[in-house]
C-alpha cells in the first residue's frame, strides 16, 4: 500500500510536470499576438485601421499609416489574438470587416477594389 | 566555394521547409482539438475576473473553516487548472474574443504543534495565483493589454484547546494585482484586509475587515458527528445537517449587500452528500450539488450539480432578469479533477463553462498521524501496523546454558566457533582428529 502511493505519487508528479512543460510551451509556436502589414492595391486612400468594438462605441487604432494606392503600410505588433471587427477607415468612408479571426503571427493583408466595397485577402 | 554555398543554402532551405512542416503539423493538431472538443466553450468576461479577488478571499476563509473544525495536525494543498488550448477559455471583452488562457494557481499549507497538554499552536497560509493571460505559463506570463494577474494571500495563527474543544484564529489578507490590462476596471493592491476565526466545539463564527470596514461575516454549524474529530463512526449523530450563513458587504456602507445559506447533508454513510445553498433575502436558489464519495476521507469524489445563473440586462432604463439552469459534473481522482459546468468552477473559476476543464491537484490534511482530504468525515483506511508481543512460551528462542542437561542437540553460534553438545557426555567428539 505505501510502495503503491509512493509510486502513483512519483507518477501523477511526473505528468504533472511534463504536461506543466508542454503547457508552458505552446506559446513557441503560436503566437500570442499580431504582426500586421497591409499593401493597399485598391483605388481609395486608407487612413487608419482599427478594432471596433462589438456595440462600436469603442475603437482602438492599430495602423495609423497613410497607406496610398499601391503603397505598404509598416509592421505593426499588436495584442489582437482572436476574433474582431475590424474597421478600414479610407478618406471616403469607413468600412468594418465583421468577425475577422487572428491566430497570431505575421499577417499580410492586401485591399483591393470590388463593385461597391472593398476586397481583402490574406497572403 | 559556390558548390559549399550552394549546399548550406540548400540546407538551409530543406531546414525551413521542416521548420514550417513541423508549424503546420502542430497548429493543425491544435486547431482539430480546438474544434472537437472546444468548439462549444464560451467566453470568460472581464467583470467577473475584476470580482475574482473577492471571491478568492471568501474560498480562503472557507477553506481555513473546514480545516480549523479540527484546529490542529497539518494541511497541504497545491493545484492549477491545466486548459490546453488558447481557444478553451477565451476572453469575452467589448471589442470581440481574445484566444488566451484563464489561469488559478493555488498553493495552502497548515501546521500545528502541541504546545502543552492538549493546546496546538499552529501557522496558516493560503496563496492563489490567478487570472487571465494572452500565453499559458507556470511563473511568467505574457502581461498584454488583455490579461489581468492577481494574487491573494490569506496568513494567520491559530491556538486550539483540544480540550475544551475551541480555536481561535486570526490573521491578514493581502490582496496583490500583478498586472492590469485596459479593459479592467482600477483595483487598488491592498494589503489591509484582517481576519479572525473563531469556534466552538460545532459552532463557529468569522469575520473579514477591509480596515475600519468589514467585507464578511460566516456562522457555520458543523452539527455532523465526525469520527476524524472524535466524533461517531454511524449513527444518527452522522444524519445532522452542516449549516451555514454568510454576509457579505462588497463596498464601504454597513449595510449588507447580500447572504448566502448553504446546507450540506449527508445522505448515506458520510459517503453521500447533498448541498443546496441559497441567496438570500430575493435572488433564491443558487446551487445544488450531490457529491459521492467512494470513501468518506473524500480522496475521490464524484459529483453532479445544478446552478442557477441569473443574467441582468438594461433595457430602455428597465433592468430585465433571465435565469437558466447550468448542469455539470466533476470527478476527483486525488491528483487530478476533471470537470464539466460544475458548480464549484463556474463560481471560483471565473464562470468557465461549455469546456471540459481539468486541474491537476493534490490536497492532504492530517490529525494524530490520520490522513484525509478537506471537509472529511472519516480518514482514510490506512495499513494497520500491528507489533507483536514478544512470545514468551516459544522454546525456539530459549537458549540453553552449556552443561545444562536433557533436551535435544543444541546449536550455539558465537564468532564462529561452533560448540555441540550431544546427550549428557561431557568429552568433546570434536578437534579429536
Amino acid at each position: 500500500m505505501k510502495g503503491a502511493m509512493k509510486k502513483v505519487s512519483v507518477l501523477g508528479g511526473l505528468l504533472a510536470c511534463c504536461l506543466t512543460l508542454s503547457g508552458c510551451l505552446t506559446h513557441w509556436f503560436v503566437d500570442s499576438s499580431t504582426r500586421l502589414q497591409i499593401e493597399n492595391k485598391s483605388s481609395k486612400t486608407v487612413v487608419e485601421v482599427g478594432i471596433l468594438s462589438d456595440d462600436g462605441s469603442d475603437y482602438k487604432v492599430w495602423i495609423q499609416d497613410t497607406i496610398r494606392t499601391g503603397e505598404k503600410s509598416r509592421v505593426y505588433e499588436e495584442d489582437w489574438v482572436g476574433t474582431f471587427r475590424l474597421r478600414i477607415k479610407t478618406l471616403d468612408s469607413d468600412f468594418d470587416i465583421e468577425n475577422l479571426k487572428f491566430e497570431g503571427g505575421s499577417e499580410y493583408m492586401v485591399l483591393s477594389d470590388s463593385a461597391d466595397a472593398l476586397r481583402y485577402e490574406f497572403k | 566555394m559556390c558548390n559549399v554555398w550552394c549546399e548550406v543554402w540548400d540546407s538551409l532551405i530543406t531546414h525551413f521547409y521542416y521548420i514550417s512542416a513541423m508549424q503546420f503539423v502542430l497548429k493543425s493538431v491544435l486547431i482539430t482539438l480546438t474544434l472537437v472538443g472546444f468548439a462549444l466553450a464560451d467566453g470568460i468576461k472581464p467583470e467577473t475576473i475584476a470580482k475574482d479577488g473577492a471571491v478568492t478571499r471568501d474560498r480562503h476563509l472557507t477553506e481555513i473553516r473546514d480545516i480549523m473544525r479540527g484546529g490542529r495536525g497539518g494541511f497541504f494543498d497545491i493545484g492549477f487548472y491545466y486548459t490546453p488550448t488558447a481557444s478553451q477559455l477565451p476572453l469575452d471583452s467589448k471589442y470581440g474574443e481574445h484566444d488566451g488562457f484563464a489561469f488559478n494557481h493555488h498553493f495552502a499549507a497548515f501546521g500545528a504543534g502541541e504546545v502543552g497538554k492538549n493546546r496546538h499552536m499552529g501557522a496558516l497560509l493560503w496563496y492563489d495565483r490567478s487570472g487571465w493571460d494572452g500565453e499559458d505559463f507556470l511563473f511568467f506570463p505574457q502581461y498584454n493589454n488583455f490579461s489581468l494577474q492577481r494574487s491573494v494571500v490569506t496568513w494567520g495563527l491559530t491556538f486550539t484547546d483540544a480540550r475544551l474543544d475551541w480555536t481561535i484564529a486570526a490573521g491578514m489578507q493581502h490582496q496583490n494585482l500583478e498586472h492590469r490590462g485596459k479593459i479592467y476596471p482600477h483595483e487598488e493592491d491592498s494589503l489591509a484586509y484582517s481576519w479572525a476565526h473563531l469556534r466552538w466545539s460545532k459552532f463557529s463564527a468569522q469575520a473579514n475587515f477591509y480596515r475600519a470596514d468589514w467585507r464578511l461575516f460566516r456562522f457555520s454549524l458543523d452539527l455532523e458527528s465526525r469520527a476524524i474529530y472524535g466524533g461517531k463512526k454511524s449513527g444518527l449523530l452522522t444524519y445532522l445537517p452542516n449549516v451555514s450563513l454568510a454576509m457579505y458587504n462588497a463596498d464601504d456602507e454597513a449595510d449588507i449587500d447580500s447572504m448566502r445559506i448553504t446546507w450540506e447533508q449527508n445522505l448515506y454513510d458520510q459517503r453521500l452528500y447533498a448541498e443546496v445553498s441559497y441567496d438570500l433575502p430575493d435572488a433564491g436558489f443558487h446551487s445544488a450539488a450531490l457529491k459521492f464519495y467512494p470513501d468518506a476521507s473524500r480522496m475521490i469524489g464524484f459529483e453532479a450539480t445544478c446552478l442557477r445563473r441569473i443574467k441582468k440586462t438594461v433595457e430602455e432604463d428597465v433592468v430585465i432578469e433571465e435565469d437558466d439552469l447550468l448542469w455539470g459534473g466533476a470527478i476527483d481522482l486525488l491528483f487530478a479533477r476533471i470537470a464539466y459546468n460544475a458548480a464549484y468552477d463556474y463560481d471560483n473559476f471565473f464562470g468557465a463553462k461549455g469546456t471540459f476543464l481539468l486541474e491537476f491537484k493534490f490536497n492532504l490534511a492530517s490529525i494524530d498521524g490520520w490522513l484525509f482530504n478537506r471537509g472529511a468525515s472519516r480518514s482514510a483506511p490506512m495499513e494497520t501496523g500491528l507489533v507483536k508481543p514478544f512470545d514468551k512460551n516459544s522454546k525456539q528462542s530459549e537458549i540453553t546454558p552449556l552443561g545444562t542437561s536433557g533436551g535435544a542437540p543444541k546449536t550455539i553460534e558465537a564468532k564462529g566457533i561452533r560448540y555441540e553438545k550431544v546427550g549428557g557426555s561431557t568429552g568433546s567428539t570434536e578437534g579429536g582428529n
